[in-house]
């Protein structure tokens, strides 16, 4: 199926224009990551002397950074997989089924995303301490995968608008509740979750303030704490400042790169019959 | 167990709807109480009912600040409804029928997202900066040196950098989601179009659009709440103050300064009713923002319900 | 109707959200006031040193995240060195502590065994001293035979001791790019009129003759730290002590000059857009000729490479009177919740002594205020080239300033910004913190 415009010259040089500045900005910080402490301070913008992986190496033994990634990665996996359970299945619950209270519900999962978490630090703070999980990343896991709310808000919609017809055929077949979910809703609305997927992994990979909160020890910190720990002094440490922004957005932008493209060209070929 | 039976859908509710109520609801009621007292954050608190409601409303400097910020985030929203809104569903539009090399645009648009705002606030020194920033190198090269300028905080520009900022890096969230949501559309609906021969932007608006409306909607609703919650970019810009004039001030900011005082390693302002004022700030931007919610989704359902 | 059923959930939410913080009251209840007045004689050491001293502990510290990159190598040492002198003592040494964390942690009734103080910096200190959660250290006759009353001070509230003791200085200085000035004939300044003259000489050169950054809170008012004690130190003082008034016309005087540069545009083209890190680039790229910053970034412009030189400002008799206020990097309070008093109280002692301090000044270069530190290096002898430490205004201030007026934060976040954009005078900024200030009665 053949969806593309007749001429897109225009559209093209607008996103070529963007696309162009974004990818001139990554290109520019991994420049900057190359050069040495002193250039970057005394020489900004200029041509290096030498380019070296000082930086690089300063930052993957003596800062340790494979650590830092391993927790954020550890915790973005965990979290990720108990929002896209928990939220489908509530969002399945409001949009599949006729109920009383169905809108309350719904503006109900809303409001966690109206309050300033700063507020609400205390609370949370007690009822994890009284779980035994302070300084644990099972702490923060369970804070941050209690953020339903944006995904139940937008996945909602699309659970109510599949086709009727899909989810009678399955009951007659004799499948259950949870088989019919599983089996036939859920891989359904694959598109539309893989995008939540996608938009909740930068809000959980960027999450600064709760493990800020609940994560005291170094062994146990994610990475945007440790961008945290160079750009509060910035310029003394604006050599690992650089090396560590670029190595904490380049290789996850690769990967989104492959990966989306290919999920995204997946869904496409198969489509949804309605 | 019968009462659960006939309400199947009790049993996909309530594992989220728990952990959701005690780690994302109970704390906010908890906030909620401490906004009904006089408190300094660590001493003795006092209960004083609605009094800090009453003193928010009539102090005429914390008004102004109120009114001040609250105008800000409006701008904000308007901004971002208006023009990047409508940019979202433009560019997703553009990648959804395969624009050649929409995978890399893909990634492009959406990449700002992983950069930590710190890092963005700084590449953007780097990049305008009136001394090295390469964007005025670049004028210079051209002929325009008298333009230079440092150009991410041009006092006159006031909240519209952070606008341009927030737009910069948060476009692809939303261009990412309506891409989902027009992959939705089924390919039968499509196809029947082309046949038909409708034109490219006709396809758009007689067919896309219609069916990714409630999206739309949503979407818009939750650019409401970002408006109204944004907070690291005029953080960073303008301090806790919310740079001179407080022309960068924004709703979280008003409160976070309130509440918070300064952050700075060598501050700390200890006010005597600073977290019961706080909190209260917090309430009425909550209250500001649950009322639209209501409206909004109410509209929303009571169509999708017939 | 809908609003009615939400309203249902919300009560219903809300009675679980009563439960629950009921439950949690008997742990968390804020301030843990209550306990320690009543039972003051508990901590007193006679009673808690009849526990075993060779028992094995670990005790709890929380470290300045905001400056972990700075403190992290010399903790490392200073902890390795307590530890081999106390092996019994397992130290867990953790930088986790910023305002947001701390508030948390006072909140919750969670403090750690240790952490850092900032002492009469700032009002919260003594804010944690009324409600109860510092321990009070005067009971165990620490060893401060090295130190000045001044230093003494900083940890004093009401007469009793709260912290280890600081024995480093910040101060400001002007930094200067040695070739741009020899290139303009101009030397290091021996009074304000030759500081000034030097400005005009770099200005009609066409180099901005000082970065400033007008974005940043804190950066931009480093020149009023620095020309308040030049100006006004005498007058400063006497308003601390009830004796003088900050409508002063030296105060004046200082807070003009400030105006002054801003108006004649010694700050540079655009000054009032520049955040910290533009205003450092400009003077480490040689577009600027000097930048006003505290002595902790000398470290930051000693890596430019730059041919680099640091004096203090002037006044006009060619006195070089410096604001001087303590270097929070080693005062640690040991929390009156802690179980482990007397081991956290020889931590306390260890960050006293010279072996720690030293560590400190090999690995970050600051300016000590005891003799027997040695400076780290020349270029940190250079930052203390100076004739009198004057006062600090932003702590004047503090000492002015009330729960419900902070007279601190009217000049940082009210004068400071009207000044630079020449809103108002010298004259009506000493007038508006005049006003905001609340002067000791004698």
């Amino acid at each position: 199926m053949n969806l593309r415009p007749k001429r897109t010259y225009a559209s093209s040089a607008i996103l070529w224009l963007y696309s162009s500045f974004t990818l001139f900005v990554l290109v520019y910080m991994t420049y900057q990551a190359f050069r040495s402490k002193k250039e970057l301070l005394s020489n900004t913008f200029g041509w290096p002397d030498v380019f070296n992986f000082a930086n690089f190496k300063k930052l993957f033994v003596d800062a340790n950074f494979l650590r830092y990634l391993f927790n954020s990665t550890w915790i973005l996996v965990a979290v990720l997989a108990i929002i896209i359970l928990l939220s489908s299945m509530v969002a399945y619950g409001i949009g599949r089924f006729q109920f009383r209270f169905k809108s309350t519900v719904l503006l109900y999962f809303l409001i966690g995303l109206m309050f300033p978490v700063q507020l609400g630090i205390v609370p949370i703070f007690l009822l994890i301490r009284d779980m035994g999980l302070l300084n644990s990343q099972w702490g923060v896991i369970v804070v941050l995968a209690s953020g339903l709310s944006m995904p139940v808000f937008l996945l909602t919609t699309f659970f109510e608008k599949l086709p009727k017809d899909l989810y009678e055929s399955a009951k007659i077949d004799g499948a259950g509740e949870w088989t019919t979910f599983i089996r036939v809703m859920f891989p359904l609305a694959s598109p539309v979750i893989f995008s939540i997927c996608i938009i909740m992994s930068v809000q959980i990979w960027n999450q600064f303030f709760v493990p800020l909160i609940m994560l005291q020890s170094e062994a146990n910190k994610t990475i945007p704490l440790m961008i945290m720990k160079f750009t509060n002094n910035l310029m003394y440490n604006i050599d690992l400042a650089m090396v560590g922004s670029v190595m904490a957005t380049v290789p996850i932008l690769i990967l989104f790169f492959l990966f989306s493209g290919r999920v995204l060209e997946g869904v496409a070929s198969g489509g949804i019959k309605g | 167990m019968t009462w659960f039976k006939k309400r199947p859908f009790l049993w996909f509710i309530l594992p989220g709807f728990i952990l959701y109520s005690l780690f994302s609801v109970y704390p906010i009621f908890s906030a909620f109480q401490i906004s009904l007292n006089q408190w300094d954050g660590i001493g003795v608190k006092t209960f004083v009912g609605l009094d800090n409601y009453v003193e928010l409303f009539g102090n005429d400097e914390l008004f102004a600040q109120l009114t001040g910020a609250f105008r800000h985030s409006v701008i904000l929203f308007l901004l971002n409804a208006l023009a990047v809104l409508p940019a979202q569903l433009y560019m997703a539009y553009l990648l959804y029928s395969g624009i050649r090399g929409h995978r890399f645009f893909q990634a492009m648009i959406f990449s700002p997202q992983f950069i930590a705002t710190p890092v963005i606030v700084f590449m953007g020194t780097l990049i305008f900066d009136g001394n090295i920033g390469v964007f005025n190198k670049l004028l210079e090269a051209v002929g325009l040196g008298e333009w230079t300028r440092p150009w991410m905080g041009v006092p006159e520009f006031g909240i519209f950098i952070v606008w341009i900022m927030v737009a910069w890096s948060g476009i692809g969230v939303g261009m990412i989601f309506f891409l989902g949501a027009m992959k939705m559309i089924s390919s039968e609906v499509m196809e029947a179009a082309l046949l038909e021969g409708a034109s490219y932007w006709r396809r758009f608006f007689s067919i896309v659009l219609p069916q990714i409306k409630t999206t739309v909607l949503n979407m818009l609703i939750l650019t409401y709440i970002f408006a109204m919650t944004m907070f690291d970019y005029s953080f960073i810009l303008g301090g806790v103050s919310g740079g001179i004039n407080r022309s960068v001030d924004v709703m979280a900011l008003f409160f976070y300064r309130i509440a918070f005082g300064d952050n700075s390693a060598v501050g700390g302002t200890m006010n005597v009713n600073a977290m019961g004022m706080g909190t209260t700030i917090a309430c009425v931007m909550f209250a500001v923002i649950f009322i639209v919610a209501i409206i909004q989704v109410v509209i929303t359902y009571r169509r999708t319900e017939d | 109707m809908k609003l009615k059923r939400f309203v249902i959930v919300l009560a219903f939410v809300a009675m679980i959200g009563a439960l629950l913080q009921g439950c949690g009251k008997g742990n968390n209840d804020g301030s843990p006031s209550a306990s320690t007045s009543a039972s003051p004689s508990a901590s007193t050491p006679a009673e808690s040193s009849q526990a075993p001293s060779d028992e094995n502990v670990t005790l709890k510290v929380w470290g300045d995240l905001g400056n972990q990159a700075v403190l992290e190598e010399p903790f490392k040492k200073i902890n390795a060195a307590f530890t081999a002198k106390y092996p019994n003592i397992k130290l867990e040494y953790d930088f986790a502590q910023n305002d947001q964390s701390l508030n948390v942690a006072l909140q919750a009734n969670e403090l750690p065994d240790l952490f850092w103080v900032q002492g009469d910096k700032t009002s919260k200190m003594g804010e944690m001293v009324k409600n109860g959660f510092l321990k009070d250290l005067s009971s165990y006759n620490l060893d401060v035979s090295r130190y000045a009353n001044s230093e003494k001070a900083y940890c004093t509230v009401d007469g009793k001791l709260y912290c280890s003791l600081p024995s480093f200085f910040d101060t400001n200085v002007v930094y200067y790019n040695k070739d741009l000035y020899e290139k303009n004939g101009i030397k290091s300044p021996a009074t304000w009129d030759e500081f000034v003259q030097g400005l005009d000489k770099l200005k009609a050169a066409g180099v901005t003759p000082i970065a400033l950054a007008g974005k940043s809170e804190w950066d931009r008012a480093w020149p009023i730290f620095a020309f308040a004690p030049a100006f006004s130190n005498a007058a400063l003082k006497a308003a601390q002590t009830g004796d003088g008034k900050l409508t002063d016309p030296t105060v004046a005087e200082a807070l003009q000059a400030f105006r002054d540069f801003a108006d004649k545009g010694y700050f540079g083209k655009d000054f009032l857009a520049q955040d910290y890190a533009a205003a450092q680039f400009a003077f480490t790229n040689g577009k600027a000729a000097a930048i006003i910053d505290g002595t902790w970034s000398n470290s930051t412009y000693v890596a430019s490479g730059m041919n680099l030189g640091r004096f203090s400002i002037p006044n006009k008799d060619g006195k070089k009177i410096v604001q001087s206020s303590y270097s929070n990097f080693m005062t640690y309070a040991v929390a009156s919740a802690s179980k482990h008093p007397d081991q956290a109280v020889k931590y306390i002692e260890f960050l006293n002594s010279l072996e720690a301090q030293q560590i400190l000044e090999d690995a970050v270069g600051l300016v000590p205020t005891i003799k027997d530190i040695t400076a780290k290096d020349e270029g940190v002898k250079e930052l203390a080239v100076f004739d009198e430490a004057g006062v600090n205004i932003y702590t004047v201030l503090t000492a002015l300033s009330t729960s419900e007026s902070n007279a601190a934060d009217v000049l940082m976040k009210d004068v400071i910004p009207k000044l630079m954009t020449s809103a108002i005078t010298g004259a009506e900024g000493a007038a508006t913190l005049d006003k905001a200030a609340k002067y000791p009665t004698k």
